[in-house]
């Protein structure tokens, strides 16, 4: 390989006199470790160099020999001295260096960590009421939505309540209480021709748990099961089983959950007959 | 020159790693007059050549494990120490206070007055290496090695193109280094 280009280049003479920015030093160095004639060229460079500045040499006064042997660390072995050195080194510009600009940025410091912090909580704070907000708003929507199924359920129970009472074919039959003391009710709407039946049982009271409305209808005193009001939808216009035809009397016990084949008469609570 | 007989490059540098304040001594009556010579050509009141001088001594003392004998030359190295420590110190806030040479521009007029080659042949001037050059490159020279100013910022302050900074600063070692092979 020709290397004259690198030695004629001048990058050598920058290498030795330290002018080369660090990259630059380290191909150098590599190129002295690969090619021999390169590094006996830095060493002459070098040699050279030297001898222009023994050339310059100008004699320093005495006292500055004194003043560093007396400034070099005790000689107590490099490695305890150069801890010790560099605590001197490193203590001097912190202590020295404490300008008014330091502890303004350390005061600076302070009070942007303050600050960070006191935002930090403020908006910890805002999230915990948010989140309390946000349950509360959830509770409200689901309350909200059940009245809502309440009120369509009522409305659609109305409706259906006003079409069978304008409907021609209905006979509405009123149940009422047995015992003349107690005001308790319910109404019949009843196809005489197909057997259709209705009841609205909103006037009753709920059930007493364990307990059940059965309704029946009666054919010369016979009676039979029309179905059991359902225990949750009390207040709504339920459909029940058909009747066969020529019923007399429709009357409401209350039984046990689940109902019975036949009623007992000692739990009727209301009756009606058809007019 | 450096006498092998009495000098042991190798030896001087692994007694100073190991911390013999006698090295230290043996290596500052060798070299301290080259090295405060180097200091003086950035800085040239000589009280505070010789401060520069003894925090150089001691960064050579402190950080001698840092010196890879496989990659360079100890004095190569304690000169580029101290001529760095000096051009440092001509940045630091206190001396750019107390002297009017810390703009490239003053440094550029100092080094024009320095005088040319023929007319300085007879003077104390000769030790000064730089003399043996062409007076604009000398001036390339004084400001990249002296006063330690980038080739960018040479070629800025100067309206010159850095390639031909490069080039100059270049040739001017080349020159150098054969005239002081003369010597």
């Amino acid at each position: 390989m020709d290397l004259s280009c690198i030695i004629q280049s001048g990058d050598l003479e920058l290498y030795v006199l330290g002018m080369l920015p660090p990259e630059e030093a380290g191909k150098i160095e590599a190129l002295c470790k690969l090619f021999p004639e390169i590094q006996q060229e830095v060493d002459a460079i070098a040699a050279t160099f030297e001898a222009g500045a023994m050339q310059m040499a100008v004699t320093p006064s005495a006292s500055v020999k004194e003043k560093l042997m007396a400034s070099l660390p005790a000689k107590a072995g490099m490695v305890a001295e150069e801890t010790h050195a560099a605590k001197v080194v490193e203590m001097k510009p912190v202590a020295a260096q404490r300008s008014a600009f330091s502890k303004l940025a350390i005061a600076a410091s302070w009070i942007l960590l303050l600050v960070t912090g006191a935002i930090a909580f403020l908006l910890y704070n805002n999230n915990e009421q948010l989140t309390d907000e946000v349950a509360k708003l959830q509770q409200q929507t689901a309350s909200f939505d059940e009245q809502v199924a309440q009120l369509n359920q009522k409305v659609s129970s109305y409706e259906l309540y006003r079409r069978l009472k304008s409907d021609a074919s209905m006979t509405s039959v009123m149940l009422a209480s047995v015992k003349p003391d107690v005001k308790q009710q319910a109404e019949i709407l009843w196809n005489k021709a197909t057997g259709e039946l209705y009841i609205d049982p909103s006037s009753l009271p709920p059930a007493p748990k364990g307990k059940q409305y059965q309704l029946w209808f009666l054919i010369d005193g016979q009676p039979t099961d029309a179905g059991m009001i359902s225990l949750t939808d009390v207040a709504s216009i339920q459909k029940m089983k058909q009747t066969k035809p020529g019923a007399q009397m429709f009357a409401i016990t209350l039984e046990d959950e689940g109902g019975k084949p036949t009623p007992d008469l000692t739990a009727l609570v209301v009756a009606g007959k058809v007019s | 020159m450096f006498s092998a007989a009495t000098y042991n490059e190798s030896e001087l540098v692994s007694r100073l790693t190991g911390g013999d304040q006698q090295a230290m001594a043996e290596l500052y009556d060798r070299f301290s007059g080259a090295i405060l010579g180097i200091i003086m050509k950035v800085i040239t009141d000589q009280a505070t050549a010789e401060d520069v001088l003894q925090e150089s001594m001691l960064k050579i003392w402190n950080n001698i494990k840092s010196f890879d004998t496989s990659k360079g030359r100890l004095f190569t190295w304690m000169i580029n120490i101290a001529r760095n420590q000096a051009i440092d110190k001509t940045r630091s806030k206190n001396f750019k206070n107390s002297s009017q040479n810390s703009s490239i521009d003053d440094s550029v007029y100092v080094s024009e007055t320095v005088p040319a080659v023929g007319a300085s042949v007879d003077t104390m001037d000769v030790q000064n290496w730089l003399l043996h050059l062409p007076e604009e490159n000398r001036q390339l020279m004084h400001l990249a090695y002296f006063m330690g100013y980038t080739q960018e910022e040479i070629s800025k302050a100067l309206n010159m193109p850095l390639g031909t900074v490069k080039t100059k600063i270049r040739n001017s070692l080349i020159v150098l280094r054969k005239k002081l092979n003369v010597t």
